[in-house]
């Protein structure tokens, strides 16, 4: 099986380099650009407003919670369960410790990383099917809206397959469920810098950047 | 740069102008967009209403977060073509309004009082649209020896 | 208009202009429509998906990708919509978990249409009188002070020994209104003299251009016109030596 090994080893190496490399690229670009383009931030700059607005939107103390309390409370669920279980996910760990990193950290419970990634899968369905339905988010996705979804769910979809053999009676996928959750994950590492994924970082550069703007008209958002 | 509703809000508070008699019709007072949401003047601008008005009701989202009138963003001076849009962009003001049963609306805006005064028309809410220097005239306290003495004899 | 539309006149425009904010929003905006019911057009319309805040700009997303390749059909749509069912608020800011700034992309394609001769007749209109005067109504500046002057006397009648400063030097404020105000709301002007008067306020007017704190030049994207009133005020502040500028209402 020279393809898994491939798969295991160096693909997983340039997955999280890509990942790691493209986010800081994507990071330096702003910076550098909004350095010469946007001085405006810089003219007003507050750590004060910066800090208050990315904790007051990493915490659910904002005002759309109010407005849209389902949607919020769900895509905040949706973020905890992404960013949790491939963490903290027992399985993953093992293999931290088991490379040359030899990292190691406590996991979370089996049953809870389940639970998780089923809510998690539910979670995104109800988002796709919410842009397939509602008629004002149609008509504002597009294709890679869609794709993204799909693209994120399916590391927990395999993930799930994979540790609860739930598709082992089929022969294919017995055999190779752990090679296509491994190239699903470094799928999605691969895109994150090219993509609106891409947020998970630049969500603090705009949320600063907006909290900057209007800290200089006296309030925070 | 300093906003008029700023510096009357001040005179209140400060004392150096007196209210004689609060209005007593409701009242409630519209959040224009530069004033407020980009001027940061959402508190000055309410507490001045509270000043000038012994039944003042807040609309909702009062403040920061509160609609735009859709007279903005140079939309009144467009004048014709606009007309329509802002008409009806403005429901949702008109509305607001409406819930507050104000009778006098306090706007601290001249784009948002002729919008203000369009959408009353247009969705008859029987309301007045006033500046604040209207109410503060009419309720201030004039002293003593400003109040011309000829009229008397 | 039937000029052709040349595509590398919008890639240059925009391309100093494009911040790295806007590169940025228009990249991770994720299509959630949180924004959709903040915005008053939204609601007022039926909720009318295409006056979601996150939708008007796709046209700027467009105009980038297509390198400026777009005919006047398409600007057509652009106008309507930038000038038709945005007023600029920052409403929908407020709720978009990203704090996208959908009214500072919205001026940004209305001063591109500028750039191209699009813009509202109205607004074109004050321009011209901006540059003519100083004022968005064309108001010469003896009819202002004439205005100032006759305001003054009403005024004197009503309260003993109230008087309108003009060009004090060394005054505390330097008060500004709107041009509207001499020429449909002098009741305007006679209100604020007697609060002033009143509160014992230190101020005064100028007599020359810089007197009209409206800006419409900005709301059709001409920088340029826009920078000329600001800067028209800011030399009167200097000249008469005051510590602050106000604003009418
Ligand atoms: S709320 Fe923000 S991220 Fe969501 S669609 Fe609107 S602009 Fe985009
Ligand atoms: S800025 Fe424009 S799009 Fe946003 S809420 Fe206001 S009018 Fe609507």
């Amino acid at each position: 099986m020279d393809f898994f090994l491939f798969v295991e080893g160096p693909l997983l190496w340039i997955a999280f380099l890509v990942f790691i490399i493209g986010s800081i690229i994507r990071v330096s670009m702003f910076v550098f650009v909004s350095t010469k383009k946007d001085k405006i931030i810089y003219q007003h700059f507050s750590w004060k407003y910066l800090f208050s607005t990315i904790i007051r939107w990493l915490l659910p103390l904002n005002k759309d919670i109010p407005k849209n309390p389902i949607f919020t409370i769900l895509a905040y669920i949706f973020h905890i369960c992404l960013i949790v279980v491939p963490i903290w996910y027992a399985g993953h760990i093992t293999l931290w410790e088991e490379s040359r990193f030899e990292w190691s950290w406590t996991a979370m419970p089996d049953e809870l990383a389940d639970w998780m990634t089923l809510i998690f899968l539910g979670i995104a369905i109800f988002f796709l099917l919410r842009r397939i339905f509602s008629a004002d988010i149609r008509l504002i996705s597009t294709f890679s809206d869609y794709f993204l979804i799909i693209i994120t769910a399916l590391p927990f979809l395999t993930g799930y397959f994979l540790t609860n053999g739930t598709l082992d009676s089929i022969t294919f996928f017995s055999d190779n469920i752990q090679l296509i959750h491994m190239l699903s994950g470094e799928l999605m590492l691969i895109l994150i810098p090219f993509t609106k994924l891409s947020h998970y970082i630049l969500f603090f550069f705009s949320r600063g950047a907006s909290g900057i703007e209007f800290g200089r008209r006296g309030y925070s958002i | 740069m300093i906003h008029s509703v700023e510096l009357f809000h001040d005179y209140i508070r400060d004392g150096r102008i007196k209210i004689k008699e609060k209005i007593k019709e409701p009242t409630t007072v519209q959040d224009p967009c530069n004033v407020v949401r980009s001027g940061g003047l959402a508190e000055k601008n309410q507490r001045l209403a509270q000043y000038l008005s012994e039944d003042f009701r807040p609309m909702k989202y009062q403040g920061n977060y509160n609609y735009c009138c859709a007279g903005g963003g140079g939309a009144m001076p467009i004048g014709g073509e606009m007309k329509k849009h802002r008409l009806k962009g403005g429901k949702v003001k008109a509305e607001q309004i409406r819930e507050t049963g104000a009778k006098i609306v306090f706007v601290p805006c001249h784009n948002c009082i002729d919008q203000i005064r369009d959408l009353s028309k247009e969705y008859d809410l029987g309301i007045k649209a006033i500046h604040f220097k209207e109410a503060i005239t009419e309720c201030m306290e004039i002293p003593e020896e400003m109040i011309p003495k000829d009229d008397e004899s | 208009m039937s000029e052709e539309i040349k595509p590398n006149e919008i890639v240059d425009f925009l391309k100093p202009r494009v911040g790295a904010r806007f590169k940025m929003w228009l990249g991770i905006c994720a299509h959630c429509g949180l924004c959709a019911n903040t915005c008053h057009y939204y609601t007022a319309n039926e909720k009318d998906p295409k006056m979601i805040p996150s939708y008007k700009i796709r046209f700027l997303k467009e105009i980038l990708k297509k390198k400026g390749n777009v005919d006047k059909d398409y600007l057509q749509k652009v106008y309507e919509t930038v000038y038709y069912e945005c007023n600029m608020c920052r409403r929908c800011t407020l709720y978009c978990p990203f704090g996208i700034d959908i009214a500072l992309m919205i001026s940004l394609l209305r001063a591109l249409l500028f750039s191209q001769g699009m813009a509202p007749e109205g607004l074109v209109k004050a321009i011209e009188n901006y540059k003519e005067s100083g004022n968005q109504m064309a108001v010469s500046d003896e009819d202002w002070v004439e205005t100032v002057k006759w305001c003054e006397e009403e005024m004197a009648e009503e309260l003993v020994g109230l008087e309108i400063p003009i060009d004090k030097k060394g005054a505390k404020i330097l008060y500004t209104v709107n041009a509207r105000e001499p020429m449909f709301y002098p009741q305007d002007m006679m209100e604020v003299a007697k609060i002033f008067y009143v509160a014992g306020e230190d101020y005064t007017y100028c007599s020359k251009p810089g007197w009209d704190d409206t800006n419409l030049s900005m709301f059709c994207g001409d920088l340029k016109t826009s920078k000329m009133i600001v800067e028209n005020t800011f030399k009167r502040a200097k000249e008469l030596e005051v510590q602050q500028v106000a604003i009418t209402e």
